[in-house]
């Protein structure tokens, strides 16, 4: 798996997931429950909420491309788990962050806008990791064995 | 078809150490066995001893499939060491009987001969830690020994290359010490009695052999062993000029032998310690042995037997101001039908090298714990699901992966002692390095830097890289037919030959 593979891979993870997530569930669902504090429009929020989980994204792709890095130069060194699940509590961490600082506040009707946020960075770390991971850690994730039968 | 190796004395020993080992890069040209037979009187001396252990160690290494490969492709069985001095003989007039040569008037004439051509000391001697460096002795002792020729060991030898199509033997002797200088013809001798021969009355075996001409000193005995009977270096050249003397004037060579190699140097190495025999004699392995074993490779890898030339190797440093006299891969002679030695060995030592260093290592952490096999990609891949292996479940599979590393162990103590112990000459065919902390796998030099010259060039096998490649590796696997631990041994091996 070359750093290109990668990147076209996780890129494609990015773009589905926010699709779904952001565009598709925001336009879908949140359009018509969504109350954003006084003085904000819907169109406003939605275009927030799109962003938020845009720069969460990133960060969780972040992740991913330093976990690809770690496991591009892997050669059988110990503590590769504890490098993993610290990328993993990383990208949570920045989930939370991103929903705490950046998601436009609302007074009702968010639904699982707070949840998408947060788990979108972890989603795509992990989906990265175990579909388009360095082969040298491709069974490190959970159910890593699995996928490469 | 089949290899006979014949290791006369201590440095015969030692030149089938270096055939061992050199044999495992498969120089040879096709995969038929290889039988080793050691000729010492000393069966306790240690330079046979290493041989034996080395033999042993190649044997268990080569229980596991190598594929394709080349590597470790010829089986080596070894014989029990035959010894010329017979059972309870203690020395040589145990061996003439003198008491009765000296007592039995009828034989008085014979004992009083016997008497004027060996000293007092030469006939009490014990034998058991060989002639030292006596080859009267020898020759007599060999001599006497013809009834070898009965002994079941030699007769079994001699059917199985009889009744072997076209089986190739070769002998191992040093000509400036005791046992090689006196049994080289005696052994010579047997071979063209008992061998099935040609209309010209020369053996259908084609028999090659290597005498070994000085290449080492050791300082003189310590006090108390100064007295004693001992192979004194003074008389090596003296030894040397009588022995070769001897065998042109008798002929018997000529008859027997196909070829024959002289291998020497003109600078003697300096052993560090003096011994009489026994297991204290375990002298350093020499580089001079190695182009001894590679006379070997050369004879059986020959197809033509008619050129009756005498081509000579020798060598001089072509830069005279380089002051380091040092022996270079371009010094080894190619010996090999296809490919070359250089490539061959090359690849063969990277392999080892990556073996004991990263992949025992690793097999040994799956063995010991399941959760490590994650870790390892080329483990889950190559040997688990591709050479339905498990080390942690199959402990005889893990046994024999750790023959290979005690294998490796030996193989690279040997070249240890090639490079570092000459004093006289700078063997720039391995890095120094290796053995800088003491013990070579402790060292942290990348794969691309173990043989020299180290190639700088912009992709090197560094062991990150090595890994890497081992990971990618499974994407060639539907283009083999391998099973079992070939896999693996083949991904090691085509990675460390490139």
């Amino acid at each position: 798996m070359s750093w290109g593979k990668f990147l076209v891979g996780a890129l494609v993870l990015f773009i589905v997931f926010w699709l779904l997530f952001f565009f598709g569930y925001g336009n879908l669902v949140l359009a018509d429950s969504v109350v954003p504090v006084e003085g904000m429009e819907v169109d406003e929020w939605l275009a927030g909420f799109r962003m938020c989980g845009g720069i969460s994204g990133i960060l969780g792709f972040i992740c991913a491309a330093i976990w690809f890095y770690i496991g591009d130069g892997f050669a059988g060194e110990g503590g590769i788990s504890v490098k993993y699940y610290g990328l993993l509590i990383a990208s949570f961490v920045f989930g939370v962050a991103a929903n705490f600082l950046l998601i436009p506040a609302s007074q009702e009707g968010s639904g699982f806008a707070s949840l998408f946020v947060i788990i979108f960075p972890m989603l795509l770390y992990y989906l990265s990791s175990l579909i388009v991971s360095a082969p040298q850690v491709k069974y490190i994730p959970p159910l890593g064995e699995v996928i490469h039968k | 078809m089949s290899y006979y190796m014949i290791g006369i004395g201590g440095t015969g020993a030692k030149c089938l150490e270096a055939f061992i080992h050199l044999c495992g890069a498969g120089l040879l040209k096709d995969s038929q066995p290889v039988k080793i037979v050691y000729v010492d009187a000393d069966v306790s001396c240690g330079n046979l001893q290493r041989t034996q252990k080395a033999a042993d160690l190649y044997a268990k290494a080569q229980k596991i499939g190598y594929g394709d490969t080349g590597i470790l492709k010829n089986a080596i069985t070894t014989c029990a060491p035959w010894t010329p001095v017979p059972e309870n003989c203690v020395n040589i007039d145990d061996v003439f009987q003198r008491t009765s040569l000296v007592n039995k008037e009828k034989y008085k004439d014979l004992g009083m001969l016997y008497d004027a051509l060996f000293t007092e000391q030469e006939r009490v001697t014990p034998l058991d830690k060989g002639f030292r460096g006596h080859p009267a002795i020898g020759a007599a002792v060999m001599s006497q020994a013809m009834i070898a020729e009965q002994s079941e060991q030699w007769k079994e030898l001699e059917q199985q290359i009889n009744t072997d199509k076209d089986a190739r033997v070769f002998l191992f002797a040093s000509v400036f010490g005791g046992t090689g200088a006196a049994g080289f013809p005696t052994i010579a001798k047997i071979l063209k009695n008992n061998l099935k021969k040609d209309e010209n009355g020369k053996p259908l075996t084609k028999i090659g052999g290597a005498l070994i001409l000085p290449y080492f000193q050791f300082p003189s005995a310590p006090n108390e062993e100064e007295q004693q009977m001992q192979a004194k270096v003074a008389d090596f050249m003296l030894n040397t000029k009588s022995a070769l003397d001897y065998y042109d004037k008798s002929g018997l060579l000529g008859d027997v032998f196909n070829n024959i190699y002289l291998v020497g140097d003109n600078d003697l190495t300096e052993m560090k310690e003096f011994s009489l025999g026994s297991n204290s004699q375990k002298n350093d392995a020499h580089f001079i042995e190695l182009y001894a074993a590679l006379a070997a490779f050369d004879f059986f890898n020959k197809t033509d037997f008619s050129e009756v030339t005498t081509p000579m190797i020798a060598r001089g440093d072509e830069d005279v101001s380089d002051t380091t006299d040092k022996v270079t891969w371009d010094d080894i002679p190619n010996v090999c039908l296809d490919g070359n030695v250089k490539d061959k060995l090359a690849a063969y030592i990277r392999f080892l090298y990556a073996y004991k260093n990263c992949i025992l290592i690793n097999l040994a952490k799956c063995a010991a714990s399941e959760t490590e096999k994650r870790n390892v990609t080329w483990y889950k891949d190559l040997v688990e699901k591709a050479g339905k292996i498990d080390v942690y479940h199959d402990r005889e599979i893990m046994d024999a992966f750790n023959a290979l590393g005690d294998y490796a162990d030996s193989f690279f103590d040997w070249w240890r002692q090639i490079i570092l112990a000459n004093d006289k000459r700078y063997i720039e065919l391995l890095n120094k390095q290796l053995w800088e902390s003491g013990l070579w796998e402790k060292t942290r030099l990348d794969i691309y830097q173990v043989v020299l010259p180290i190639k700088e060039r912009k992709e090197k096998l560094t062991y990150q890289a090595f890994w890497k490649a081992l990971c990618n590796h499974t994407g060639k696997l539907k283009t083999i037919n391998a099973g079992g631990s070939e896999i693996l041994m083949r991904a090691v091996y085509e990675i460390c030959k490139n």
